[in-house]
C-alpha cells in the first residue's frame, strides 16, 4: 500500500514539475497576459519568454504599480460641516458641479494610467475588488473619497483579505454608499450589514435574516466625521448589547463581526470562487474547496491568485471568457500605444459598453460572464472596433514597424488566426486588412 | 423557407423598398402584446396601494411615511393609491386596471439579486433556474425573427431559452449604429462565442424587421414624458404600431431601493410610472392597439411593513401590482396582506406570483398547456376578445 502511495506521489511531483518547469509556449504567454492583464503586449511577451508558468506568474505578481498622476481636485477633502452650512444654495450647487467635473477628469486619468502602468495583475485585482466592494460616485458625490477608496483597494489588491475587508467596511465612501452613516442604535439601517454578508463575504443564502439584524446592530455608530471625512466611531450611537450571529457566536462591535464572518468556512469558499471565476470561465468545486481551505488560514490574496493561475483549469480555458469593457479599451491601448484614441473616448466607449468606472450600476457591481454582452452593448463593442480600425488605418505608415509582423498579429487574438501566408515584412495594405479582420471578428471580444 | 430566412434573404439581396413595404404575412388579428414594467429595487407597495381598512395600523407602523389623506387618492371604499398615481383612477373606473394584491412566494428572499432572479425565472425560493419564465413560450406565440425587446436593464425574463430577443436603450440610437451581421451558423463548442454570434444574428434580424416597420408612419400622436422611462415607452408604442408581431416588451424604472429619505424619491418615481403609462395608453388607444395590450408591473419584493429610522424602508416581501389593458378584467384580485400578521417583521404573501404569470400566459396568448408548476391557482384576468 505504502509503496503504491509513494509511486503515486512521485508521479504527481513529476507531473507538477513537467507542468510548471517548462518554458511557456507563445500561446500560453498570450493567454496568461490576456487574463492576468489586459493584452498580450509585446514588452511583457518578451519578459515572460523562456520562463516557466510559475516564474512568469511570479514576475507579474511582483510588479509594483507606479503612482498615478491625478487631477489636483481629487486631493482636496470636501469642505467641513461649518463651511458647508454657511454656503449659499448656489455655492453648494457650484461645489457639486466642481465635484462632477473632478470625477470626470479622474476617470480618464485612471484609464490612461492603466494603459501605461506595468503592474497589470495588481490592476486586474484592483478592478476585481472595485467590483466586489462597490461604491459609486453617484451616491458618494465626492471625488476625493472615491479616490481614497480606490487607493485602499489598490494597496491591498494582492495583500491580506482580512485587512482589506476591515479597511473597506470602515472606508468613508463605503459608509456613505451603503447608508451606515445613518445606522444608529435608535434607528438601525441594514443596508451595509446585508450587503456585507450577501455580496462581500458569504454569498446569498449563507446567512439568516437574524444574522443581518445582528450585523446591522454591530455596525451601529460606525460613521464618517462630518468635518474631517475620516471614519469615526460614535459610542453613543452604538448598540452595546451582545448579539447572536451564525447560531452560536456572540459579538458586539464591527471588529468582532468581521472576525465572526471570517471564522465561517463559507467566507473563504465564497471569495475563492469569486477570484477563481475572475480568471477562469467555469467553476471547479473540488479545486475551489481545496484552495479555500488554504485561503482561510492566511487570507493571502497573492498566494491564492498564484494558485488559481497555476491550475490546469486556467491553462485549458483559452478564449472562453468575455473581455470586460475596461479590458477591451485598456488592452487595445496597451497593444497599439500611440494610436489616436484618447482616454476620454476610451472612457465614453467603456461606459456605453456598460462599465462606467467608479460608478457601478448597483451594489452588486458590473455583470460578469455572458452578462457583459447583450444585443446593445455588442453593437457598441463593434463600434469601438471600427473606431480602432479607422485610427489604425489612418496611421499605418507610423505603425507599420510596430504592428505589421506575424508575431504581433498572432498575439492580438485569443484564437488561432486563419492561415496567413508567412512573410517577413508586410506592406501596409495587407497589414491593414489583417488588422481589420482580427479586430472586427466577434472573437476579438473574447479572452 | 420560413419567414426568418425569407427576410434575411430579402435583406441580403436588397429587394426594392416597395417590396419591403408590403407586409409579408397579413395577420387576421393583431397579436396580443405583453409589456412588463420592472420596478427595479423593490417598490414600497404599502405606500403605493393603501388598504384603508388597515389605516390605523399602517399609520402606527409608519409614523413619518404613512400617506396623509391629501396624499392619497381613493379608488373605492376600501383602497387608495399614492397621489402620484391619481391618473390611474380614471383607468380604474373604466375597468381597465386590475390590482393584484399580496403577490409573493413562500420563504421569501430579501436579496435584490436573488429575489429578482426568482421573479424572472418563476422559480421556487430554493430553486435555481437558468431560463426566464417567458424564454420558451414566445416562440409558440410568434415565429417572427424577433419576439421580445428589452429597453434598459435586465432581460432575464427572456433569456436562456429559444426566444430571440434584443436589448437596447433607445430605438433611434440602436438603428443608427447599424449593428448586426448574419452568420451561417451560430453554434460553437465555445459557449462564449456562440453567445456573441447569436446576438449578432439577432441584431441583424431585428434591424431588418425594424427598418421594415419604420417604412410605416408610426409618428407618435401623444406627448410622452421626457424621462428615460417615458422615451422608452414611446419607443415601445412605436414598435407596437409597426405591427411586427413582437409579443413581449420589457422596460424598467428605478431605483425603488428607498432605504432613506423615501418620501420625495418614491413620489417622483411613481409619477414617472403614471405619466409614462398614461401616455402609452393614450397613444395605443388612438392607434387602435390598446385592446391587444397588457401591461404588468413587477418588482423583486415589497418593503418592510414598518418604516426604518432613516425615513425609508428596508427590504420586505409581498406587494400589490398593476395589470392594465383594454381587455383586462379590472378590479381587485387576491387579498391585501394583513399588517397584524407579520413574520420576521414582514407581511405574508397571499397570491403566488407564479399564479399570475401562468394565468397571464394561458389567457393572454391562449397557451393552455403552459405550466410553471402544478397546483397554482388560476386568476381570471382577461376578457375574451
Amino acid at each position: 500500500m505504502l509503496h503504491q502511495k509513494q509511486i503515486a506521489k512521485a508521479a504527481l511531483v513529476f507531473s507538477l514539475f513537467c507542468n510548471q518547469a517548462f518554458a511557456l509556449s507563445i500561446d500560453d504567454s498570450k493567454h496568461l497576459l490576456l487574463r492576468a492583464g489586459f493584452a498580450a503586449q509585446p514588452d511583457l511577451m518578451a519578459s515572460v519568454s523562456g520562463l516557466s508558468k510559475s516564474q512568469s506568474i511570479d514576475l507579474l505578481l511582483n510588479k509594483s504599480p507606479k503612482k498615478m498622476a491625478v487631477p489636483e481636485c481629487v486631493l482636496s477633502k470636501p469642505p467641513a460641516r461649518k463651511v458647508r452650512k454657511s454656503m449659499t444654495k448656489e455655492a453648494r450647487r457650484g461645489l457639486q458641479k466642481a465635484q462632477r467635473e473632478c470625477i470626470n477628469d479622474f476617470k480618464p486619468a485612471y484609464l490612461a494610467y492603466l494603459v501605461q502602468d506595468e503592474a497589470i495583475l495588481t490592476h486586474q485585482m484592483t478592478l476585481f475588488w472595485h467590483n466586489l466592494f462597490t461604491s459609486s460616485f453617484r451616491k458618494v458625490k465626492s471625488a476625493n473619497l472615491i479616490y481614497e477608496q480606490h487607493n485602499t483597494l489598490q494597496q491591498h489588491a494582492l495583500g491580506n483579505f482580512a485587512q482589506l475587508l476591515n479597511a473597506l467596511v470602515k472606508d468613508p465612501a463605503m459608509l456613505i454608499y451603503l447608508d451606515n452613516v445613518s445606522n444608529t442604535k435608535k434607528r438601525p439601517n441594514e443596508n451595509l450589514a446585508r450587503e456585507l454578508l450577501e455580496l462581500f463575504t458569504l454569498g446569498e443564502g449563507n446567512y439568516s435574516e437574524q444574522d443581518v439584524v445582528s450585523a446591522a446592530k454591530a455596525l451601529t455608530g460606525l460613521g464618517v466625521d462630518r468635518n474631517t471625512y475620516q471614519q469615526r466611531f460614535n459610542a453613543k450611537r452604538h448598540d452595546n448589547s451582545v448579539k447572536n450571529i451564525f447560531g452560536t457566536l456572540k459579538i458586539n462591535d464591527a471588529d468582532q463581526l468581521l472576525n465572526a464572518i471570517l471564522s465561517q468556512a463559507q467566507s473563504s469558499r465564497y471569495l475563492t470562487e469569486r477570484i477563481w471565476l475572475h480568471f477562469i470561465s467555469k467553476a471547479n468545486d473540488q479545486q475551489i474547496e481545496r484552495l479555500a481551505k488554504g485561503f482561510a488560514k492566511d487570507w493571502n490574496i497573492k498566494k491564492l491568485v498564484r494558485q488559481v493561475l497555476l491550475s490546469d483549469a486556467f491553462w485549458q480555458d483559452q478564449g472562453q471568457m468575455f473581455k470586460s469593457p475596461v479590458e477591451l479599451v485598456v488592452g487595445s491601448g496597451k497593444m497599439f500605444g500611440g494610436v489616436k484614441i484618447t482616454a476620454k473616448r476610451m472612457l465614453r466607449m467603456a461606459k456605453q459598453m456598460g462599465q462606467n468606472v467608479f460608478d457601478p450600476p448597483n451594489v452588486k457591481g458590473w455583470p460578469t460572464g455572458s452578462g457583459w454582452v447583450d444585443a446593445n452593448t455588442l453593437i457598441v463593442r463593434q463600434q469601438y472596433s471600427n473606431q480602432l480600425i479607422r485610427a489604425l488605418r489612418s496611421d499605418m505608415r507610423a505603425l507599420n514597424e510596430k504592428v505589421c509582423s506575424m508575431s504581433f498579429l498572432k498575439s492580438l487574438s485569443a484564437f488561432e488566426l486563419p492561415k496567413m501566408q508567412s512573410m517577413q515584412s508586410m506592406n501596409n495594405d495587407i497589414c491593414a486588412q489583417q488588422l481589420t479582420q482580427i479586430i472586427s471578428d466577434p472573437k476579438w471580444q473574447l479572452k | 423557407m420560413n419567414r426568418r430566412e425569407f427576410l434575411r434573404l430579402g435583406a441580403l439581396t436588397m429587394s426594392s423598398p416597395l417590396a419591403l413595404n408590403t407586409p409579408l404575412v397579413m395577420s387576421a388579428q393583431q397579436l396580443p402584446v405583453l409589456i412588463l414594467v420592472e420596478l427595479n429595487g423593490g417598490n414600497d407597495s404599502h405606500n403605493t396601494v393603501i388598504d384603508l381598512s388597515q389605516l390605523e395600523r399602517y399609520q402606527q407602523l409608519r409614523p413619518q411615511l404613512a400617506l396623509k389623506e391629501s396624499e392619497r387618492v381613493n379608488i373605492d371604499e376600501h383602497f387608495a393609491l399614492h397621489h402620484s398615481l391619481a391618473g390611474f383612477k380614471d383607468i380604474w373606473q373604466q375597468g381597465e386596471l386590475a390590482l393584484v394584491h399580496g403577490l409573493g412566494y413562500p420563504a421569501p428572499n430579501k436579496s435584490h439579486f436573488r429575489s429578482i432572479d426568482i421573479w424572472d425565472t418563476a422559480s421556487k425560493s430554493d430553486q435555481y433556474l437558468s431560463q426566464g419564465w417567458l424564454a420558451s413560450v414566445l416562440n409558440k406565440v410568434s415565429a417572427d425573427p424577433i419576439n421580445a425587446m428589452t429597453f434598459g436593464r435586465n432581460a432575464n425574463v427572456f433569456a436562456g431559452g429559444d426566444s430571440r430577443h434584443i436589448q437596447l436603450t433607445d430605438l433611434k440610437q440602436y438603428l443608427k449604429k447599424k449593428g448586426g451581421k448574419a452568420h451561417s451558423q451560430t453554434a460553437s463548442q465555445n459557449s462564449a462565442l456562440s453567445h456573441l454570434l447569436s446576438l449578432d444574428q439577432n441584431n441583424f434580424d431585428s434591424r431588418v424587421s425594424l427598418l421594415q416597420g419604420l417604412s410605416k408612419d408610426v409618428s407618435l400622436k401623444t406627448t410622452f414624458p421626457k424621462t428615460v422611462f417615458g422615451r422608452q415607452l414611446a419607443d415601445v408604442a412605436k414598435v407596437i404600431r409597426m405591427d411586427l408581431n413582437i409579443p413581449a416588451f420589457k422596460v424598467a424604472l428605478g431605483s425603488f431601493d428607498t432605504h432613506r429619505g423615501q418620501k420625495n424619491k418614491h413620489q417622483q418615481l411613481l409619477k414617472q410610472l403614471a405619466d409614462g403609462v398614461m401616455s402609452l395608453r393614450e397613444e395605443l388607444q388612438k392607434s387602435g392597439h390598446w385592446p391587444n395590450v397588457l401591461l404588468m408591473t413587477y418588482s423583486e419584493f415589497g418593503r418592510r411593513a414598518a418604516q426604518n429610522g432613516s425615513g425609508g424602508t428596508d427590504h420586505g416581501t409581498a406587494a400589490s401590482h398593476f395589470i392594465m389593458g383594454g381587455r383586462v378584467k379590472g378590479g381587485h384580485h387576491g387579498q391585501y396582506p394583513s399588517f397584524e400578521h407579520l413574520v420576521d417583521r414582514d407581511v405574508v404573501y397571499t397570491t403566488d406570483f407564479r399564479s399570475l404569470y401562468q394565468s397571464v400566459v394561458r389567457q393572454w396568448w391562449q397557451q393552455n398547456d403552459f405550466l410553471i408548476t402544478h397546483n397554482l391557482a388560476n386568476l381570471d384576468l382577461i376578457h375574451e376578445s
